[in-house]
């Protein structure tokens, strides 16, 4: 045995300054199952993840690694420090300066072209940043310039307005225009880049695996059915910041380093941080796999349960830019009353025995049914309170105001869609919207002023105290739809969120089938290059995996320890195919069945 | 002599306080994909801004104000989310955090108003 092991280290030793490739040629030699020690070091998935982490955080690679389907870059530039992924955001927009749009080519192209010289002579030195700083101020200036040059073309009338004159419609029609600008700036940088024709493939291929992963699900037939048309009608997006599109954040659209799924759109993106970063196919499809899985998670499944109770038919119809009341008062009342003496009781599925075994219930608090009302009384006491610190509700019922000795009317007054549309810049399409206690209050008080229009004040609290009542019922419902599974009741200890581990339980299984049509000598490669966004660079953190397993236990954050998700990246599907064994410690799910 | 040492002295320290870089705000983001930080700093008027992706980038505007900070009071995270934000506050002489869902409106408004101020978006 000793000398098995004292080769075993012979045999490893050289992987402490191995590249990729080496680390690669080691751990899938054929000659390996002959020695024990060194077998157990090449077989174990663990090392696999860890090496590959090692070699992209090495001294020689600092953050930058070739793999065999592209390259992770996760580097700075040797020469000013910049991240290279933001150095790609730049140049991508410079590449795309001839096919920007007319109004911003002009005055755009010799901006872009100072760029050039700016970043052509990158150096790392304070008065290098400040020139790049410049042209990017004055490029961030001239989008400004040219959204306005829009709205004012449109709308000539604009031109004169003093700020505080501005109204809360006028001002969308600039910040559309500034949106509408960033989505064709968004367009030519990137809609035909190789980059995201990249996301595109892989998007289809996860799309497609997951497609056949529901068909080993054992669902009943509705439940199939709606998960296999969930799968099917994600939408891929470009990352852009308009909330009639997707509303991802600004730094979405160039640096950002993130991904995610959209439930209220069905959407997914990818920012531009990322893949300028991971332009590799196997780093990709974990990624969007996940993501992907987020349609069909326990958090989306309550949504549609929710979806068919009647008083979600009931908010639906709120959603209107109809005049309210949207709903007949007469309607309203006798719907109302029925609803909120009548609970509806909640649906199980059949995933549920899998969803507990995703995630440990152990230390729950025990939720009864006194627990959801006295939840769903907290959470609707929070909205309301939250509204009523912004005075939304007076906003909302006042219908006119004295400015300069003058009545004016309340652009807010029963106009909920307003009212977000001060704060998100927008207006919102009503397929994206949702109801809130905004739309609640106003359609009650609507109806309150058309029983007794002499009382205003009696009617304006009795529509608080009503709306009250209605968002505790909305919590209430969807609260006992999703039980110890609800996101909502995770900080409280009544629920753990089995949602981010199903997302992960169910890409790693769609994994395992693109691993599969991989050639055999490049599976082990491609396993751990799909945790390279999960690998971080040397610090006190990872030099103490073991402190922070135990520390991650103790916060509400549904992700794990970086490492933990790494190795929960091979379960048996995939650590079968790639042919690397696991501990069960390892293993975070990886038993799990539905 | 001694009032003309004081005098340079008052020049001296007066000219290289103005110029001292005081951290002003550190806003950290996290992701499920990825982590990101800006420290943004102030030098006499100037403002400036340390990210994950350049050491360093001149504001053309004040990224962040206490205005917009007094806007975070009112947010309240009632559940998990899964990209969060923390904001320390040391423009005040008694440190401030804030913190929530990055996702959520009033947050996104101002993270991306410090994302266009600090070079993250251009």
């Amino acid at each position: 045995m000793k000398i098995k092991l004292a080769f075993g280290l012979l045999l490893l030793a050289p992987l402490a300054h191995a590249g990729i490739d080496e680390v690669v040629k080691v751990l899938s030699s054929p000659t390996c199952p002959e020695v024990t020690v060194a077998c157990e070091n090449k077989s174990s998935c663990a090392s696999v993840t860890d090496k590959f982490c090692d070699t992209l955080w090495s001294p020689e690679k600092k953050g930058k690694i070739e793999t065999f389907d592209g390259v992770v870059d996760v580097s700075s530039s040797p020469k000013s420090h910049m991240q290279n992924s933001m150095l790609a955001d730049m140049l991508a927009l410079i590449s795309s300066k001839d096919r920007l749009p007319a109004d911003l080519k002009e005055k755009g192209s010799p901006i872009l072209d100072r760029l050039k010289e700016v970043l052509d002579s990158e150096q790392d030195s304070r008065v290098w940043y400040q020139n790049l700083s410049r042209v990017a101020n004055d490029w961030n200036n001239l989008k400004a310039d040219v959204a306005t040059n829009r709205t004012e073309t449109r709308h000539p009338e604009f031109k004169d307005l003093p700020q505080d004159k501005i109204t809360t419609a006028q001002r969308v029609e600039y910040n559309q225009d500034s949106l509408d600008l960033e989505r064709d700036i968004i367009d030519t940088k990137y809609k035909s880049s190789p980059e995201w024709k990249r996301v595109e493939r892989v998007f289809t291929q996860a799309q497609a695996d997951l497609l056949e992963e529901v068909k080993n699900l054992p669902l009943t037939p509705v439940e199939r059915e709606m998960m296999t048309n969930r799968i099917t009608t994600v939408q891929l997006s470009l990352p852009y910041p308009d909330p009639n599109l997707l509303g991802s954040s600004a730094d979405c659209s160039s640096t950002a380093q993130n991904a995610f799924y959209s439930p209220n759109y069905h959407k997914f993106t990818m920012c531009a941080g990322f893949f300028n970063s991971f332009k590799s196919d196997s780093a990709l499809y974990a990624v969007i796999a996940h993501e992907i899985s987020h349609s069909i998670d326990p958090n989306r499944l309550n949504a549609f349960k929710y979806k068919d109770t009647p008083l979600a038919q009931l908010e639906k119809k709120l959603i209107t830019d109809a005049p309210v009341p949207a709903v007949k008062c007469s309607d309203w009342k006798n719907t109302t009353l029925d609803l909120l003496n009548n609970v509806a009781e909640p649906k199980t599925d059949s995933l549920s025995k899998l969803n507990d075994c995703l995630i440990s219930k152990s230390g729950l608090r025990p939720l009864t049914e006194n627990d959801f009302r006295g939840m769903s009384d907290i959470f609707a006491r929070s909205m309301i309170s939250n509204n009523a610190s912004a005075n939304n509700f007076t906003r909302l019922a006042q219908p006119t105001f004295t400015k300069n000795g003058k009545e004016e009317p309340n652009p807010f007054y029963l106009k909920p869609q307003s009212l977000s549309a001060s704060s998100l810049g927008v207006f919102l399409k009503p397929e994206l919207r949702s109801a809130g206690a905004t739309e609640v209050f106003a359609q009650a008080y609507a109806c309150q002023m058309e029983d007794h229009p002499e009382s205003r004040t009696q009617n304006f609290e009795n529509a608080i105290a009503e709306t009250q009542n209605l968002v505790t019922l909305h919590y209430n419902e969807y609260l006992r739809g999703c039980g110890t599974n609800c996101t909502e009741l995770v900080s409280s200890q009544f629920s753990r969120d089995p949602s981010e581990n199903f997302a992960d339980w169910m890409s790693n299984r769609a994994r395992a089938r693109f691993l599969g049509r991989l050639d055999a000598a490049k599976r082990v490669e491609a396993s751990a290059v799909a945790t390279s966004m999960s690998c971080r660079p040397p610090s006190p953190l990872t030099s103490a995996t073991d402190f922070t397993e135990i520390e991650k236990k103790s916060s509400y954050e549904p992700h794990p320890d970086p490492r933990v998700r790494r190795l929960s990246m091979f379960p048996p599907e995939v650590s079968a195919v790639v042919g690397c064994e696991t501990t069960p410690s390892e293993q975070k799910f990886g038993t799990c069945k539905p | 002599m001694q009032t003309l040492i004081l005098v340079f002295l008052t020049v001296f320290v007066a000219s290289a306080s103005a110029e001292t870089k005081t951290l002003r705000f550190e806003i950290k983001t996290k992701g499920q994909w990825g982590q990101h930080f800006s420290k943004i700093h102030q030098q006499g008027k100037k403002w400036w801004c340390e990210t994950d992706l350049i050491p360093y980038f001149d504001s053309a505007v004040v990224p962040i104000t206490s205005e917009d900070l007094l806007k975070l009071k009112n947010e309240m995270k009632t559940s998990q989310c899964q990209d969060l934000f923390v904001i320390h506050d040391f423009s005040q002489p008694a440190t401030k955090t804030f913190s929530g869902c990055s996702t959520d409106a009033t947050p996104k408004m101002i993270l991306d108003k410090v994302s266009k101020a600090c070079g993250r978006s251009i």
